[in-house]
């Protein structure tokens, strides 16, 4: 079976500019991947190539095996953009104008688009989706990408103007969505959000992959251990070396982040100076930390 | 066909003001002739005229600037991103830009026939500068379309009445088919007398030009990037 979305080598450059470089990506089917990166990594870029909204420059990829921009393909796909935008006219005008583009029959149309707008808490929305809230936009879009029960989901942003119930609802139809077998290819700045729903990241800085793979082996790959010592002054000669480590001490003790190859060599020294070892946790890092690690800046 | 009607139903639906206000052009246009008793047969064949190439340039400046709107408001997104091909969507956009032109004309042949029964005339050739008027629509639609993919909005609408002036240039120097016909909507008089023998045939090349023109368009809007702001 062809994978769900693959991009072979993509380059796209707009003028002299390269958005995109050579992106070798597979999105599997059944998983979520976390496409990850800062403003103007080339994440909207890669999603419009896929779409076929723009023609790359070199290389290329297939969804469900066809090549980007197929258009009978798209009827088996659901597509959520950044910032959603409606003709005039309800909730589920734009839900069955949808349904009706991706050749979905009408008893069927019918009632999907009405469970889904109750899903998504849209049943009661007022008559005009041009004059929606941001929030509102963002659920009705992806009402809009689910109404054709799309094998594959392309989503931009889907959470960025969610309130916290919002995002709930969205990461719970996300999950519902997995469990189908759908495959969902999941672009975002919210990493908090992209940690809970995610089986997979990739991570593109300047048009180019720099990471990708199962996303706890990232988060476990941290290195560090936090330490707590007590029974010893900071300024006990044999503590002297580990200054650099040190974080604040409170009444629990000394507190010491340090690499994992100076975990022992720490809890010896402490214990060898009549310290007592209180605590020893592994730390996890978040995808914050990644994220300033691999593109090193602040996100 | 069902693809395209649902895209321009609701883009129509979204332009609904403008495009009536438009229609109550001819109305306006013939209260103000008739205003105070029998018009000028002159003044109204001066102004039907007039009223052709209102509705022409009503297609060109509605087809040329519909792109442009809907990559900017990135409604096109909402579109594309469905089982649409790019050269279904044009048809929309020539659907959208070309049924005004029917209300238009409905307005055109109405109040025409009025003014021709004030002047105790036969208004048969207000009938063949309406059909005239709707054949050159879809050719001018087409034409607009055409630039709109290449230029920016304003620019398009001006090269493509500028190609309608062209095309009655044209006409002058007897070619066939669009430019005949064009000539032909601007030399008729309301009783059609003066019309040319050639309609039929000049109607069925305008279609065929027109047809080309979209073809054109069509092969060139598959090869481009969509004109998207990306972050």
């Amino acid at each position: 079976m062809a994978a769900a979305l693959e991009f072979h080598s993509t380059t796209k450059h707009f003028g002299a500019q390269a958005a995109l470089n050579d992106l070798s990506l597979t999105l599997e089917r059944g998983e979520i991947l976390g496409f990850l990166g800062p403003n103007g990594a080339g994440k909207t870029t890669a999603i419009h190539l896929a779409l076929g909204f723009i023609k790359p420059t070199a290389g290329g990829g297939t969804i469900l095996g066809k090549p980007f921009g197929d258009t009978a393909t798209r009827s088996r796909m659901g597509f959520l953009p950044d910032a959603p935008s409606f003709f005039a006219g309800s909730a589920t005008d734009a839900v069955k104008l949808a349904g009706q583009l991706n050749d979905v029959a009408s008893p069927r149309l019918r009632e999907r688009s009405k469970s889904l707008l109750a899903d998504l808490n849209l049943s009661s929305a007022g008559k005009d989706a041009r004059r929606f809230s941001r929030g509102m936009q963002q659920r009705l879009g992806m009402a809009q990408a689910l109404v054709n029960d799309p094998e594959v989901l392309i989503l931009d942003e889907p959470t960025s103007a969610l309130d916290p119930p919002g995002v709930l609802e969205i990461r719970e139809l996300l999950r519902t969505a997995r469990d189908e077998g759908k495959s969902i290819f999941f672009s975002s700045h919210q990493l908090s959000e992209v940690e809970q729903v995610c089986d997979r990241i990739a991570f593109l800085d300047r048009g180019k992959l720099l990471r990708h793979g199962p996303l706890a082996s990232f988060l476990e790959e941290s290195g560090r251990v936090e330490i707590m010592i007590q029974g010893l002054s900071a300024e006990v000669e044999a503590l002297q070396r580990y200054k650099e480590y040190q974080g604040e001490t409170s009444e629990n003790g000394l507190h010491f982040i340090v690499p994992i190859r100076l975990q022992r060599e720490l809890i010896e020294h402490a214990w060898s100076a009549g310290g007592s070892l209180k605590s020893v946790t592994p730390l996890r890092r978040t995808l914050e930390d990644l994220f300033i690690a691999w593109t090193g800046r602040e996100g | 066909m069902i693809k395209p009607w649902l895209i321009a139903k609701h883009l129509l639906w979204q332009n609904r003001w403008l495009f009536l206000m438009l229609m109550l052009w001819p109305y306006v246009m013939a209260a103000i002739l008739c205003f105070g008793g029998q018009p000028d047969p002159d003044d109204v064949l001066w102004m039907l005229h007039q009223e052709c190439f209102a509705g022409l340039a009503l297609v060109a400046v509605t087809g040329s600037t519909l792109l442009g709107n809907e990559q900017r408001s990135r409604r096109i997104i909402t579109v594309l991103a469905r089982a649409v091909s790019r050269p279904r969507y044009l048809l929309s956009l020539l659907i959208t830009a070309w049924l005004p032109l029917v209300l238009y004309v409905s307005g055109f042949v109405l109040s025409g026939i009025v003014m021709a029964s004030l002047l105790h005339r036969s208004y048969h050739g207000i009938l063949l500068m309406a059909v005239a008027q709707l054949v050159l629509g879809v050719w001018a639609g087409a034409i607009s379309i055409f630039w709109s993919i290449l230029l920016p909005q304003i620019v398009a609408s001006i090269v493509s009445v500028g190609c309608i002036g062209v095309a009655v240039y044209v006409g002058e120097l007897a070619w066939i088919g669009p430019g005949r016909l064009l000539l032909a909507l601007f030399q008729t008089s309301i009783s059609g007398k003066s019309a040319p023998g050639t309609t039929g045939t000049d109607a069925a090349l305008t279609i065929l030009a027109g047809a080309v023109w979209f073809t054109a368009a069509s092969w060139l809007f598959t090869r481009r990037d969509l004109n998207l702001v990306i972050d």
